[in-house]
């Protein structure tokens, strides 16, 4: 199978109707910056009538930054059953990845010394911050603590007399 | 020769503890309710912490003849990857706990079968293991392919039955069984201990060697690693 990229109208682009694949807005909006930070490095995958097979997140952020064009790749050699699977297959498999976290480690801190804009990484700034061993917390007071050997009040008003009183007593 | 790290065990902040249960604990929340959250620092970094708590369960301290107030649950061990052994850790907690709450006398843990967990850290530091509760029972439903707890449905204002949760959450729910969990108990004072020793019965093993028989001759018990992510 020879692969070639054409650029086609983002408009012309079709979502696959049973994509399973979720992206909320936030997902949208990472990879937009991506798509800005780096340009629009990864095609989309689409059939031939332009129904989308691989790339639904890239084209939604596509049509949020307007932009006219994408690069796509058209897959001829799948047959339907193969589109349908690949379509899961795409997403799941990149799921099934790793990280060696001390690599990652390192290599967020290189960037992180060069100033560099960790931000369209994909990562949310706490995650990074755990990565980077940056989480700390202090110890707090023991005011900030419950009680386990007292019970607390448990105010109990009688229907009938209206009196109230403490069930820790009876 | 590798330094001995410094430990450091003193009060925890409620975000400290959550951000550790979210973080370093497999079940990824905080337990609600009343907590005692002590928390460690290891050279002087924050590394998790270890909470009690009154338990889920209202009856956890009839079977010991003890009130509510005599006794707490273990509720987490949340920490990151560490050097000071958890056992250490989770003692250092316990004496901590004592001294702020002087009239508890006996904490209960649970370890979680259904999480190939049987108890390795509680086992070290010589725990008291009373058997394996509620193994077979209903302990969660499979809604939209997720394990959710009973609790979780009722708070979407739903029965914990498969039918109303078929009806009104996921109609290809399913009941989950759970494999139960493994219970050990921590007299703090000798009184408790002469009562609840006449319940001991042997330690299990781990869901591996159990399938292996005696073969593998491990010996001793290995603190669970699945505490950590």
């Amino acid at each position: 199978m020879t692969l070639s990229v054409n650029y086609k109208k983002t408009e012309d682009l079709i979502p696959y109707n049973n994509n399973s694949r979720t992206h909320d807005n936030i997902h949208i909006k990472q990879i937009a910056s991506s798509i800005k930070e780096f340009g629009f490095t990864n095609p989309i995958l689409i059939d031939e009538n332009n129904i989308t097979i691989a790339g639904h997140g890239r084209l939604m952020a596509a049509k949020s930054l307007n932009i006219d064009e994408v690069p796509t790749i058209t897959l001829n050699d799948l047959n339907e059953e193969q589109r349908k699977a690949y379509v899961i297959a795409d997403n799941k498999l990149a799921l099934n990845a790793g990280w060696d976290m001390g690599i990652l480690k390192d290599e967020l801190q290189e960037l992180s010394n060069m100033d560099y804009n960790l931000d369209v990484l994909g990562f949310d700034v706490d995650e990074i911050k755990l990565i980077l061993d940056e989480v700390n917390f202090e110890p707090a007071s023991q005011d900030e603590q419950g009680q386990l050997d007292e019970l607390d009040p448990k105010w109990i008003t009688c229907p009938h007399c209206t009196q109230k009183f403490d069930m820790r007593e009876v | 020769m590798t330094k001995k790290p410094t430990i450091k065990i003193d009060w925890a902040s409620y975000d400290a503890s959550k951000f550790a249960c979210v973080n370093w604990h497999y079940s990824a929340v905080i337990p609600v309710g009343k907590l005692v959250k002590v928390g460690a620092w290891e050279d002087g970094k924050f590394i998790g912490v270890v909470l009690f708590g009154r338990g889920a369960n209202n009856n956890m301290l009839k079977p010991y003849g003890l009130n509510a107030d005599e006794g707490c649950e273990l509720v987490r061990i949340a920490l990151k990857a560490h050097k000071t052994p958890v056992s250490k850790i989770m003692a250092i907690a316990i004496r901590f706990l004592k001294k702020s709450n002087p009239k508890l006398k006996l904490i209960v843990s649970y370890a979680d079968a259904d999480q190939e967990h049987h108890g390795g850290i509680y086992q070290a530091t010589n725990w008291i293991y009373t058997g394996l509760k509620n193994a077979g029972t209903m302990g969660a439903f499979i809604i939209n392919g997720k394990k959710t707890h009973p609790k979780s449905v009722h708070s979407k204002g739903v029965k914990q039955n498969i039918e109303s949760v078929r009806k009104h959450l996921d109609p290809k729910a399913e009941v989950f069984y759970t494999k139960g969990k493994h219970c050990y108990l921590m007299p703090l004072v000798d009184s408790i201990k002469d009562v609840v020793i006449t319940m001991s019965k042997p330690y299990p093993k781990r869901a591996k060697e159990q399938a292996l028989g005696d073969q593998l001759n491990l010996g001793g018990a290995t603190p669970t690693c699945a505490l950590q992510k």
